[in-house]
């Protein structure tokens, strides 16, 4: 066996090693529980955006404690409200979650319902049918 | 030609910062789409992941600056309310209030928009906090990326809704 035949063996398997521990360093294994956390914080926040657009159509009073600056509105609350209640809903479910593998199913349904119901309390013609007057 | 101020913060809101926004989802979406053991090596994911990185808190990043300034810097603009006697042009919202035929992009179209608009950074934030947290690891787990994925379209699918109807209030009642 000449040399370069030798050469050509040794980099091709220390390429193979370098691709071994590139691969062990990107899929060292990491439970999944955070990154449910976070999606289903984000679709958690979602739903109470549109519930606080609803509450607010539906009852003068929840709009008139929304308006935390009078030049924005209601709007200034209910958004304002929506953003503590995903970071809160956020910070509790990675406590929660942060050492566990969560089944991705059921967090695929729990998302779905969410984005679809906060849309719907959020889009005009659903919550004007509730505004009074 | 002369650009006002009120003119100048909605061209960086919509326009300006709309187009970056366009870019990073772009590149996102492609990135999480190819994010496949079958498609790439492992040296391409690696190379890979630091566009996705950019491409997702880019994104994120991007949906924030625009509902705080759409919502605290130009709608005090739009909703203020006029003095007695004053031209409503200078009045978006109440200008197409008074007009049946244009009070639709009010009632539907700003109220839908100022509300949904604010997905868009929530969501964002997510995508990109599983994309970081959870890395390259997605592309061995499809159930997770798809439903990173499904977040990411619906946080773009918000903001466009917000941004089409930002464009076309704009242009039957611009704020000047």
């Amino acid at each position: 066996m000449s040399e370069s035949t030798v050469s050509m063996g040794q980099g091709a398997a220390s390429a193979r090693e370098g691709t071994a521990s590139l691969e062990a360093m990107l899929f060292s294994p990491r439970p999944n529980g955070p990154a449910v956390a976070a999606l289903l914080a984000g679709a958690a926040g979602v739903f109470v955006l549109g519930l606080n657009t609803f509450l607010a159509a539906a009852a003068e009073g929840v709009a008139d404690w929304f308006r935390f600056q009078d030049r924005v509105g209601p709007l200034s609350g209910k958004t304002t409200m929506a953003g503590v209640a995903w970071l809160v809903v956020w910070a509790l479910l990675a406590a929660v979650l942060w050492r566990r593998n969560v089944r991705v199913e059921w967090v695929w349904a729990i998302v779905i319902v969410l984005l679809v119901v906060g849309n719907l309390l959020m889009f005009p013609p659903i919550y004007e049918r509730v505004e009074p007057g | 030609m002369e650009v006002s101020a009120r003119e100048g913060w909605t061209i960086v809101h919509g326009l300006m910062v709309g187009t970056v926004f366009l870019v990073a989802f772009a590149g996102g979406v492609a990135g999480l789409w190819s994010l496949r053991m079958e498609l790439v090596t492992i040296e391409g994911i690696r190379e890979r992941m630091r566009r996705l990185y950019a491409g997702v808190w880019g994104m994120a990043i991007i949906a924030w600056v625009t509902v705080i300034t759409g919502t605290y810097v130009i709608y005090p603009w739009y909703r203020s309310s006029p003095p007695e006697g004053a031209d409503l042009e200078q009045y978006p919202r109440s200008f197409l209030l008074a007009d049946p035929d244009k009070d639709l992009w009010h009632k539907f179209g700003m109220e839908w928009k100022e509300h949904i608009g604010w997905a868009a950074p929530i969501l964002a934030t997510a995508v990109a906090f599983v994309v970081s947290y959870y890395g390259p690891r997605l592309a061995r787990d499809n159930k997770l990326r798809w439903l990173t994925m499904v977040a990411f379209v619906a946080a773009f699918a918000a903001a466009a809704v917000a941004g089409v109807f930002g464009a076309f209030i704009n242009k039957a009642a611009p704020i000047r």
